[in-house]
């Protein structure tokens, strides 16, 4: 582990990009304590401050460092709430798409037959079309809320992780060690939680940071279209949506600074996962 | 539950000596690969078009005996279907027919292996061992799930096998990149034998070491042997490796034994004319500046197991070959010294 | 009799992550006309390494920091690459382990040899596939002239390392360096090999390099030795005198370690341990901790004792037996 931190330590790209994730995790993870305004307290609101552009000191006293909203929100506190419900998305899809996509993947190739056949036959289906058209039609189908959007958002992302699972878990099961853990012999069981999947896991938590990025930017895009999460509860996605009537009127902030915020985690996230997966990959390494 | 009627022998219907305290018995042990069709050749062929299928025959009818604390080397050159063998034999691969009896037990049940009284030593250490796991819970992962030991009694157990196979017990808590190839040789062999199998099936086990690591290796495995009384059937492609560890060797040339019998003798007098093409083909240490070395290559090449010449499959590249060569598959049939041969001309 | 090939005090390092890999540490040889040199070594002995310098296809992290090598009075060390790519391929040749790497899988056999007869030389469709074809007759290879045709996978594993053999020979090359060439195939191909390549070398005046860690196809082979340990050269000489009274402990222990010298059954006189760590080697002598002579001289660097054409680097050198 410490090796592994002092050749992440030589790109500093991925490092300024990991100070970033920690960062942005950071102020959602304690934003209420430190956000001039909870954006959720209607009664904390007053019109008088609406679209107001950045650096105006509004009614309730403090500076808004990125302006407001329609309805006079402070951005900068919407943001940080904003990023928590993101970042809670993004993960809890994750990691439920990962435990699912991981225990799939490995099963069909240890199993194999027609467990095999079915299930990464649908994976391949899956992998051919858009993952946000599955995620729109479920959404629509099973309405607005938390647990249905990750519902969506897993429906639409197990399958990178099964293919990748699978793959690695292929690759690994043809190796000798799982070969002598069988001939030992062990029971199946066995040789899958503690011989294939340990050895399976670095190309899925490379595959799973970078589908914590995308499962954030597809939550975005639905709460965007205005199919995510109920407006009591706005995503960067909704922040955007909210802004993007007044683009053209010169009051672009509302819009923009939450779309800044989304690229800047989504492009760290990917730049930490691009450099995991570099130095998983042992053919870089010396 | 062995087999009365059968003396253990080897070779198609021959018979050796008697062996009663043989550990390891196999009869007519033949592995076919059938190529994996694709879902849409499947349908074709459910349609009733003709999908080619081209079975590769590995191993073929293959019988041979093992006695309690021999071992048995298994020489061939590649593809010759020597590992496969092993790989039935270890109970890791189930024969397409014929049967392996393990102390009298089949070591396969359908698709699993259902004994431990056989272990295998793989060639590659570098890949037999899991590098995700400390070599000490690689060791005691098998005893442990088979309740050969307790627990509590593992590390004990680990420590123990560590100093019989030339490492320091605190090496328990480290993972297998740490170690050199021959120090996880010592471990693979360590996993094996901590089994307590009756015997012990290697692939090749010094094939990837350095000289002088497979020279310590080799030490340990006869020390080992020597202390435990161990039964082995040892696979190698190096006639010198064979040589020097084996009482009994068997030859394979494109999924058959062709000969076997005493070590010494196949060395010293071999019978069948691929032996001894072989033997004349492996370098020898030249030490006399005039003692100029003369190579006896065997013409041709080894033929596609895909294809195997008719009759024996040795006739293309024998310089002994006659008509009845091309024709008729000699059977493995004892000589009056107790050497099996399957040639026309030996 | 003046050398072909002048190797003088080579050092050729890997700057890698983790420190300094001293691969190639002070090498020095010659190599007449004609003459077959076996390099002789363990894993991690720097025998690869060195022929890899000699050819100048060492890739970083690695470079050769120091050193000279002189092919026919030419310095070699320092010379830019193309004029290094001109010298490869026509005067100086190599021939890798594993020939599936030579050669391209899409060009059929004919194609990629008239490619090299090109790449060095005008030469006329025809006349390169003529040359082709008699090369390939020369390596053993029947009914060469059809065979130019097939693609590398319809050619068995020692055919391919014959076709590797045959492009290498193309140029007629005045030195070849083969690097473990035979250790991927079967005894029975092994010895086709060795066979036509000594006849090559007496009926050419090829300079050949033999790398490789069996002493036996190198005596068979070869008519000097070269006997590497951690980078360096610890013995060298004729290849039936240096084998048949080795004067350095691993040369020693080397050949104890070979089951045909002992008799079956009983244990190999082994060496101890496990080669070092190029990254932490210690002062003076790289055998001396597995080495049975090894005292407190050994922490200093062996001398290069030199009798009658024969080198051993060692403070305690064994007898030259009767």
């Amino acid at each position: 582990m410490t090796n592994f931190w002092r050749i992440y330590r030589e790109n500093w790209v991925a490092v300024v990009a990991l100070a970033v994730v920690v960062l942005v995790v950071l102020a959602a993870v304690t934003a209420p304590l430190f956000a001039p305004q909870d954006p959720y307290d209607l009664a904390g609101l007053d019109l008088m401050d609406a679209r107001r552009p950045p650096g105006y000191e509004g009614s309730g006293g403090f500076v808004h460092w990125l302006g407001t909203d329609a309805q006079g929100r402070d951005l900068l506190s919407a943001i940080l709430y904003g990023l928590r419900i993101s970042l809670q998305m993004g993960l809890a899809a994750g990691a439920v798409a990962m435990t699912l996509g991981a225990a799939l993947g490995i099963l069909s190739a240890h199993l194999g037959g027609w467990v095999e056949a079915v299930v990464m036959r649908v994976v391949d289906l899956q992998l051919s079309f858009p993952a946000i058209l599955l995620a729109l039609v479920l959404v629509a189908m099973l309405g607005q809320g938390k647990t249905q959007l990750i519902i969506a958002l897993v429906a639409a992302q197990y399958a990178y992780f099964a293919r990748t699972a699978y793959g690695a878990a292929t690759a690994e099961r043809q190796k000798d060690y799982v070969e002598a853990a069988s001939a030992t012999p062990l029971p199946g069981w066995r040789v899958v939680l503690r011989h294939i999947l340990p050895n399976c896991l670095p190309p899925l938590i490379v595959v799973g940071t970078v589908q914590v990025a995308n499962a954030i930017a597809l939550e975005a895009t639905l709460s965007f279209l205005g199919l995510g999460l109920p407006p009591t509860e706005p995503s960067l996605g909704m922040l955007i949506a909210n802004g993007f009537p007044y683009m053209m009127s010169g009051r672009s902030w509302i819009s923009v600074y939450p779309g800044i915020a989304l690229i800047v985690l989504i492009v760290a996230i990917n730049i930490v996962g691009d450099q995991i997966r570099d130095q998983f990959n042992p053919r870089l390494t010396r | 539950m062995s087999a009365p009627d059968r003396q253990g022998g080897e070779g198609s219907g021959a018979v050796d000596r008697p062996i009663p305290d043989r550990i390891l018995v196999a009869e007519g042990v033949t592995k076919r690969f059938d190529p994996r069709l694709s879902l849409g050749d499947r349908i074709a062929g459910a349609l009733g078009a003709a999908v080619e299928r081209r079975a590769v025959q590995a191993v073929s009818d293959v019988s041979l005996a093992v006695r309690q604390g021999e071992t048995l080397g298994l020489v061939g050159e590649s593809g010759c279907g020597k590992s496969t063998l092993g790989k039935m034999l270890a109970g890791i691969m189930a024969p397409s027919a014929g049967r392996v009896l393990v102390d009298g037990v089949a070591p396969m049940q359908g698709r699993h292996k259902a004994t431990t009284r056989i272990q295998t030593v793989f060639q590659d250490p570098f890949a037999s061992l899991n590098p995700r796991m400390r070599i000490g819970a690689t060791i005691a992962e098998g005893p442990v799930a088979h309740g050969l030991v307790a627990r509590a009694q593992a590390p004990a157990m680990v420590a123990d096998w560590l100093a019989r196979v030339g490492l320091d017990p605190a090496f328990a808590s480290r993972f297998p990149h740490q170690f050199s190839g021959g120090q996880r040789q010592r471990v693979a062999i360590a996993r094996a034998l901590a089994m307590q199998p009756v015997m012990l099936v290697c692939d090749e086990p010094v094939a990837s070491l350095d000289v002088s690591i497979q020279a310590q290796i080799l030490n340990l495995f006869l020390d080992l042997r020597r202390d435990l009384g161990l039964t082995c059937v040892f696979i190698s492609h190096d006639l010198s490796v064979v040589r020097h560890v084996s009482d009994r060797v068997a030859i394979m040339y494109l999924g058959r034994i062709v000969e076997s019998g005493a070590a010494a003798r196949i060395y010293t007098a071999p019978r069948h004319p691929y032996t001894q093409g072989l033997l004349d083909s492996v370098p020898k240490l030249r030490l006399e500046a005039d003692d100029l070395a003369t190579f006896k290559p065997i013409a041709g090449e080894l033929p596609s197991p895909l294809s195997p010449p008719p009759g024996c499959a040795f006739h293309p590249r024998c310089p002994k070959a006659t008509e009845i060569c091309r024709a008729e598959r000699p059977l493995l049939t004892p000589r009056e010294d107790g050497a099996l041969v399957a040639c026309h001309h030996a | 009799m003046s050398a072909l090939l002048e190797v003088r005090d080579l050092h050729t390092h890997f700057f890698t992550r983790a420190g300094v890999v001293r691969a190639v540490e002070g090498v020095s040889f010659s190599l007449a006309r004609g003459e077959i040199l076996g390099l002789v070594g363990e894993s991690g002995s720097g025998k690869s390494v060195t022929g890899f310098s000699l050819i100048g296809l060492v890739d970083p992290p690695g470079r050769i920091v120091s050193g000279s090598i002189r092919f026919d009075g030419q310095e070699l060390v320092g010379l830019p690459q193309a004029a290094m790519r001109r010298l490869r391929g026509a005067r100086i040749a190599m021939v890798f382990q594993d020939p599936a790497a030579t050669l391209n899988p899409v060009l059929t056999i004919g194609q990629q040899m008239a490619l090299a007869v090109r790449a060095h030389g005008r030469a006329s469709e025809a006349a390169a596939r003529d040359l082709a074809a008699r090369t390939l007759t020369r390596v053993g290879i029947p009914d060469a002239a059809a065979r130019l045709d097939a693609y590398p996978h319809e050619f068995s594993g020692g055919m391919r390392q014959r076709v590797a053999i045959a492009t290498a020979l193309l140029h007629g090359p005045e030195l070849i360096v083969a690097d473990e060439p035979t250790t991927a195939l079967d005894v029975s191909i092994q010895a086709q090999i060795l066979a036509e390549m000594k006849k090559l070398a007496k009926e050419s005046g090829t300079a050949l390099v033999w790398i490789s860690h069996d002493l036996a196809t190198v005596s068979s082979l070869a008519d000097r030795v070269l006997v590497m340990y951690a980078g360096r050269i610890v013995e060298s000489g004729g290849v039936s005198e240096t084998l048949r009274a080795p004067r350095h402990p691993y040369t020693r222990g080397l050949l104890d370690s070979l089951p045909a010298t002992a008799r079956p059954g009983e244990k190999l006189n082994q060496i101890p341990g496990s080669t070092p760590s190029l990254l932490a080697l210690p002062p003076g002598c790289p055998f001396a901790p597995r080495c049975p002579r090894a005292d407190a001289a050994c922490a200093t660097d062996p001398p290069d004792v030199v009798t009658g054409g024969r080198l051993v680097r060692c403070h305690h050198p064994l007898a030259v037996a009767a």
